[in-house]
């Protein structure tokens, strides 16, 4: 992947965005959605259930954020 | 009545954390639900607060069983981004670690699923001959974990007598083609304990993402050796074995070849084992700084395909580095080979996909 190309057509997306699930369409995708959501607090929308995986319920999203991140 | 058996998170069969609850029906799983996340330990997180030397040091903890192909591909991004080549006699060093690295694993968990199978007799075989591996492994690197072997530009340390090294690799060949895969191949205990059990179909595992020796033994022919070769892979002569039932004995076979193939990359690796130095000459002191860009770089775990992404500001720390780790792919398997099964089998289906939680947390 080159670095120009790639900068060229990313889209980056920032804390408390959301972005449409493609569980349905790719399965493997459930586990990556959730790990994502729980480490970066980006949330897919249309997901049947978003329980948590690596953190525990009721724990705050977004652990893999830097601390200044984190209010 | 259907029933909740919640399992861990200090697990009776494993070493390791994760809470899975099994929903049954009388002795028949019909659901799973897992946890994870007992190990986390924000590794990706501190990649970014640590510099690039340092990050070597750090990711080779993400694991403690596949730790060198963690460095190994954190350090084939930095060479991509900084353009370190690494000279010949190091990639073959790289190659020779990570088949040592392959042995002992696979030896682990062949004796891990002797064990759950009952047959305690080839788990002791396993761990005979995997000692022999992890000599190998501290007579090159000093370590039994953790080698500290690679480094931006090759690896730290020269395979000194590499004859002693091909003398081990003979006692081990021997030893799994005349106790180990006969007994995969052939016992009734085994068969009896793993045929049919756990079936991951070839549609199930392409769904889930399915990596590494659990997706080969569902029929998947994906290995990143051939498909994507890094180091000196393209230059040595090997097999992929396939298997295509899907149960846990495809998975205990796949294994035990894999072993068979390892054996022999590591002695065309050791033999053509070129002179020469063994790392690019680095500048001195921590301030190692890499150009800006995003690289990435893929190798085979012993449990399948691990990418690495580090992308560069410019400066002498990572903005990000990310890690995917083949458990995280193969343990979501779980859930669809559990279903149906008995309960007993469950811990071996489990086992069977080589889980590793500290890969899979990070």
């Amino acid at each position: 992947v080159g670095s120009e190309r790639s900068a060229a057509h990313l889209h980056y997306l920032d804390r408390g965005d959301a972005i449409a699930s493609i569980t349905d369409l790719c399965p493997a995708a459930d586990w990556v959605e959730r790990e994502t959501r729980e480490y970066f607090a980006i949330e897919f929308t249309g997901r049947k259930t978003t329980r948590s995986l690596m953190i525990r319920d009721g724990d705050p999203i977004g652990i893999n954020l830097h601390k200044e991140a984190v209010k | 009545v259907s029933y909740r058996i919640p399992i861990g998170p200090y697990h009776p069969a494993l070493e390791e954390p994760y809470k899975l609850e099994l929903v049954c029906d009388g002795e028949i799983v019909s659901d799973a639900v897992m946890h994870l996340g007992f190990n986390f330990r924000g590794i990706e997180y501190l990649a970014e607060r640590r510099n690039y030397l340092q990050g070597i040091t750090l990711v080779e903890r993400v694991c403690g069983i596949c730790s060198n192909v963690h460095s190994l591909s954190y350090c084939q991004t930095v060479e991509q981004l900084t353009g370190a080549e690494p000279p010949e006699r190091a990639l073959y060093i790289r190659v020779a670690l990570c088949e040592l690295e392959r042995l002992h694993s696979h030896l682990l968990w062949s004796g891990t699923a002797a064990k759950l199978i009952g047959f305690k007799t080839v788990f002791m075989a396993c761990f005979t001959l995997r000692e022999k591996v992890m000599d190998a492994l501290s007579a090159i690197s000093g370590n039994r974990v953790n080698y500290g072997m690679n480094c931006i530009g090759g690896v730290n340390r020269d395979i000194a007598d590499p004859e002693a090294i091909l003398g081990i690799l003979d006692e081990l060949e021997n030893g799994i083609t005349r106790t180990i895969l006969p007994i995969f191949l052939n016992d009734k205990t085994v068969e009896s304990r793993c045929k049919g059990i756990g079936i991951l179909t070839r549609e199930q595992a392409k769904a889930m993402g399915a990596v590494g020796p659990l997706a080969r033994a569902s029929g998947i022919s994906q290995d990143i050796r051939v498909a994507a070769p890094y180091c000196v892979y393209d230059r040595i002569q090997f097999n992929v074995p396939v298997e295509t039932s899907g149960d846990v004995r495809a998975r205990l076979v796949v294994h035990a070849l894999e072993m068979v193939e390892s054996c022999h990359i590591l002695r065309q690796a050791l033999r053509a084992l070129p002179g020469g130095p063994i790392h690019t000459p680095t500048p001195a002191g921590a301030r190692y700084k890499v150009p800006a860009g995003t690289a990435i770089s893929r190798v085979e775990a012993p449990r399948g395909e691990v990418p690495y992404q580090v992308t560069s500001n410019g400066t002498d720390i990572p903005e990000r580095v990310r890690v995917r780790t083949p458990t995280f792919m193969n343990m979501a398997t779980v859930r669809l080979a559990v279903v149906g099964q008995q309960l007993a089998d469950s811990p071996l289906i489990q086992a069977s996909c080589d889980p590793c939680y500290s890969c899979t947390d990070r």
